[in-house]
């Protein structure tokens, strides 16, 4: 749960580290402790962009509608939209189970070929449902710079790959929004109908089993894609679908890596690194923990909503800003040293660039769609 | 004669930060294209150096090719490391068992073994 207030370290590196250094010999009890890490982690990463405005590659696109949810109120209902997203997710890619063993293995290597072209496709559609001409240039121009800096950092050598998206994401939507909402005045976070949680719920389902099949789609790129080609969603619906899009990911990657041996998100890695190849009934047992995890986190998540909440209205939103900034800072210093600083001072600028343009911020995970697509194309 | 764009303040601060954001992609470029490989052992490669470019030099002691055309390369100088040949360019070296080879790649893991991914091939 800690590792979720900690912006910048990753679940993965604590599960990589209870599976190094613990005591524990059963294999089945340790990828079951790195299933729950990773699970726990995947609700409580959502309160770094609500506190500090700082997201990773699954939760920068929450930092706009999150951040500066000032009011105790409006906080406490963002921290529940999150957890009941997050639920939903979980509980969505469930009836994957019965259907899994028998179409991913068939689905999974006759889209392969096609991978690169129908994220063109999706990409061309997100800048296509922009209004007006103008809008649309700004579009493509900002994902196309966005782009370009993830094909430049990407495989460059410049910072080790555990901390390349650190900077970049911290420029993209941290520092960007910290500069930009010196006059923004936020309504609060209402909360979300039942319909409009029934529909987010469908988005993400299409949207992670979809890029479950695809190779080389992360929960970034899924969000992105998600958030572009469900039109125009209200802050509300962005907080529920987010989450729901992350577990829904996290736990269709458990049914992949058990039918075809892919490995596709942080946590298969770890299952796969301490059990081997999963028989399918395993499969099911590691679904299962999922479920239960995401269960008692939700809960934590929600009672923890009302204490934090009050500790936010003590503390005046300026200073926090400012702490949001020096921590931002200081990860991307200590971590990343000067190319890092590079890599954070351009991606502000395209992250302040598209605010000012006035498209959406989600243009800007082209940093994660191109360097995809042409890897997709041209391998 | 003088050339002058009349913007209001709003467009040239967006002119500005744009202007800003293609000279940091212009600098990032510049960056990378100098980065100087670390030259070491294929023992000294561990886990922290993932994503670094690294340059080695050993002995092809096993070559492995898959039904795909791919190719996979066991490096020795002492220690062993799998240099895996996806690009064209390097399946027409002719690479055989035994030969000393200099390798510019960038260290990467899969299913948890460091592989160095060859961006320069030399053959001795």
């Amino acid at each position: 749960m800690g590792v979720g207030f900690i912006p910048g370290f990753s679940s993965n590196n604590l599960s990589m580290l209870v599976i190094t250094y613990s005591m524990i010999s059963s294999e089945y009890h340790l990828a079951v402790t790195a299933v729950a890490i990773e699970i726990s982690n995947s609700f409580f990463e959502f309160l770094s962009p609500m506190l500090f405005g700082i997201g990773n590659e699954a939760t920068a696109l929450a930092v706009d509608p999150a951040y500066e949810g000032i009011n105790e109120e409006s906080f406490k209902r963002s921290i529940n939209i999150v957890a009941s997203g997050g639920l939903v997710g979980v509980l969505i890619s469930l009836p994957l189970i019965f259907f899994a063993e028998k179409i991913y293995p068939l689905v999974y290597s006759s889209l392969k070929p096609l991978t690169g072209w129908i994220l063109i496709c999706i990409c061309i559609y997100m800048v296509w449902i922009e209004n007006g001409w103008r809008k649309r240039f700004f579009a493509a121009m900002i994902f196309c710079l966005s782009g370009i800096l993830g094909l430049l950092a990407k495989d460059s050598g410049m910072i080790s790959s555990e901390y390349l998206l650190l900077p970049i994401f911290i420029g993209l939507y941290g520092f960007s929004s910290l500069l930009s909402k010196k006059h923004e005045k936020k309504e609060l976070i209402q909360d979300i109908t039942f319909a409009e949680k029934a529909s987010a719920a469908g988005k993400a389902f299409i949207a992670s089993t979809f890029a479950s099949m695809i190779s080389g789609m992360k929960r970034g790129q899924t969000s992105a894609i998600a958030l572009q080609a469900g039109g125009v969603l209200k802050r509300e619906e962005v907080l529920f679908i987010l989450p729901a899009i992350s577990l829904a990911f996290v736990t269709l990657s458990i049914l992949v890596l058990g039918t075809t041996g892919k490995i596709r998100s942080s946590l298969a890695y770890d299952v796969q690194e301490v059990m081997g190849d999963l028989y399918f009934s395993q499969t099911v047992l590691f679904v299962s923990v999922i479920a239960v995890t995401a269960c008692i986190s939700a809960c934590i998540l929600v009672l923890l909503a009302r204490p934090l909440g009050r500790m936010m209205t003590k503390i005046d939103g300026k200073y926090l800003k400012i702490f949001g900034f020096c921590v931002c800072s200081f990860l991307v210093i200590n971590f990343t040293g000067i190319y890092g600083i590079m890599l954070a001072f351009t991606a502000t600028c395209l992250g302040v660039l598209s605010k000012q343009l006035g498209v959406r911020s989600t243009h800007l995970m082209g940093v994660l769609l191109l360097p995809t697509i042409v890897t997709a194309v041209i391998l | 004669m003088s050339f002058s764009i009349n913007l209001d303040r709003s467009k040239q601060i967006t002119f500005l930060i744009l202007l800003l954001a293609v000279f940091g992609l212009a600098g990032i470029y510049f960056a990378v294209k100098n980065i100087k490989p670390i030259e070491l052992e294929i023992g000294a490669i561990e886990d922290s150096m993932e994503g670094k470019i690294v340059k080695i030099a050993g002995r092809i002691d096993y070559i492995k090719k898959t039904s795909s055309g791919n190719m996979y390369w066991t490096v020795s100088d002492g220690s062993n490391i799998t240099v895996p040949i996806l690009d064209s360019k390097f399946k027409k070296l002719s690479a055989k068992r035994g030969v000393n080879v200099q390798i510019v790649g960038l260290v990467t893991k899969y299913k948890g073994e460091l592989e160095v991914m060859p961006k320069e091939i030399q053959l001795e």
